[in-house]
């Protein structure tokens, strides 16, 4: 039986270049949900309910924003990495994003699948500097991307990176945040396509049964 | 002739959605000098329409830049009918300590939730973003507050709300305080198995619930 995996767009340069052990079948999402949880989820969902007769389905997204909260398992049995987002998985593990968040609470993180997205950000201005004059468009520049502090590329070795480092570099800019980088590593994403899936590093959900934002360690009842 | 109020209302909220600052000024400055109630024009008018943009913004129809622009529509707006509103008259205003729970820098939906809060008559203490649990639950000791609203945009910070609420609870002052929560992940589920006593899904919302919790009229 074949294995299925549902995978963000962000990571799909990265999870491409991994070799697989046996046969699995990609299904990429597209990025622009994920400002909008409940329509991912939704999405989410449907493909779940889709995909029937797979060995099993692993999931390549993290909590989402809450968008896989509450999702239900179809006839196959559902992997997700526990993690809150992406980042951990380009990092190589939790630790290493912990670090780097600790270091800097106010990271805006990018890599060549963000820049599918972020890269709106430039295009973004422009078209509010046209509709509504330059002084206000940096006005509003500053107050959406206020608790940043620096944009943090991380290197994970894309065909186009060299593009996307430089579009990263024309934000750091735009925002007048700092710019820095970090080696990624493919270790987590390793595992996520070929295993060993250790609960610690992922959640296991049976057939039919539903996500618990707790898997993600939060929501833990107080007496 | 008298004014048709509601048609205001419509206009000065239809200002909002636009982001027409310069209308909405005008349109609450034709508010006062027809002396029509300010709160129900900020009601029914400013906020109203930024409950507008929020639907449009999940349409997809607005972004974030259109979301800022209408609520400095709405904060022009606001600037105007202020000091019109009148003050409950039982005296005192009732406390909220506001703040963005530790780990978490995105503030733009608590600033809107307080701004709403303000209009609406309380007394607003805003400790800022990434403030550790302990730090609400002084502040609202300090001032005796009625509130404690926690914000977070972030999955990964959520646990600091429970966190405030398990606070409260060891010091036995929970019954002193309710607890409000909101943000992007949270959910009426998740004020639920933490103990906190209520969500609100936006600004409207937290201004509703803070009154409902309290037993205010309106």
């Amino acid at each position: 039986m074949t294995v299925k995996m549902i995978a963000c767009e962000v990571m799909k340069e990265e999870l491409l270049a991994i070799k697989t052990q046996c046969d699995i079948e990609f299904e990429f999402i597209s990025m622009g949900l994920h400002l909008h949880p409940e329509k991912l989820n939704q999405e989410l969902q449907r493909l779940l309910q889709e995909s029937v007769g797979y060995e099993k389905i692993i999931l390549a997204f993290g909590l989402c924003g809450g968008a896989v909260k509450n999702l239900q398992a179809g006839d196959s049995p559902l992997i997700i990495p526990r993690v809150h987002d992406c980042i951990p998985l380009f990092l190589g593990s939790t630790d290493k994003y912990k670090a780097l968040h600790k270091a800097e609470k106010g990271t805006f993180y990018l890599s060549c699948g963000w820049m599918i997205t972020e890269k709106n950000i430039l295009s973004e201005h422009q078209r509010i500097v046209e509709k509504h004059g330059e002084k206000k468009a940096l006005r509003l520049l500053a107050r959406m991307y206020d608790s940043y502090r620096r944009v943090l590329f991380i290197h994970t070795g894309c065909r186009e990176e060299a593009d996307s480092f430089r579009q990263s570099q024309e934000i750091a800019e735009l925002l007048a945040l700092r710019h820095e980088t970090v080696q990624g590593e493919s270790d987590y994403l390793d595992k996520l396509v070929n295993g060993p899936w250790r609960h610690e590093e992922f959640i296991h959900i049976a057939p039919s049964q539903t996500v618990q934002e707790e898997e993600f360690g939060i929501g833990v009842k107080v007496n | 002739m008298p004014v048709n109020k509601e048609e205001l209302f419509k206009k000065l909220s239809d200002a909002v959605v636009d982001m027409n600052e310069e209308e909405t000024v005008s349109l609450a400055n034709q508010i006062i000098a027809e002396k029509v109630d300010a709160y129900e024009a900020v009601e029914k008018g400013l906020s109203n329409g930024m409950d507008r943009a929020g639907k449009l913004f999940e349409e997809e129809e607005y972004f974030i830049p259109e979301l800022l622009l209408c609520s400095d529509a709405m904060y022009a707006g606001l600037e105007v009918l202020k000091g019109h509103i009148k003050v409950a008259e039982e005296g005192e205003k009732r406390k909220v300590v506001i703040g963005v729970v530790e780990g978490d820098t995105h503030d733009i939906g608590k600033n809107l939730v307080k701004i709403m809060l303000e209009t609406s008559g309380f007394d607003v203490f805003d400790l800022g973003r990434d403030i550790a649990p302990a730090a609400f639950v002084e502040k609202a000791k300090e001032v005796g507050a009625d509130i404690i609203a926690l914000a977070t945009l972030m999955t990964t910070t959520m646990e600091g709300m429970a966190s405030v609420v398990q606070l409260l609870q060891q010091q036995n002052i929970k019954d002193k305080y309710k607890v409000i929560i909101g943000g992007g992940p949270i959910s009426q589920g998740f004020a639920d198995k933490i103990g906190a006593d209520g969500y609100a899904v936006n600004a409207a919302d937290a201004v509703r619930l803070s009154r409902r919790l309290l037993g205010i009229a309106g």
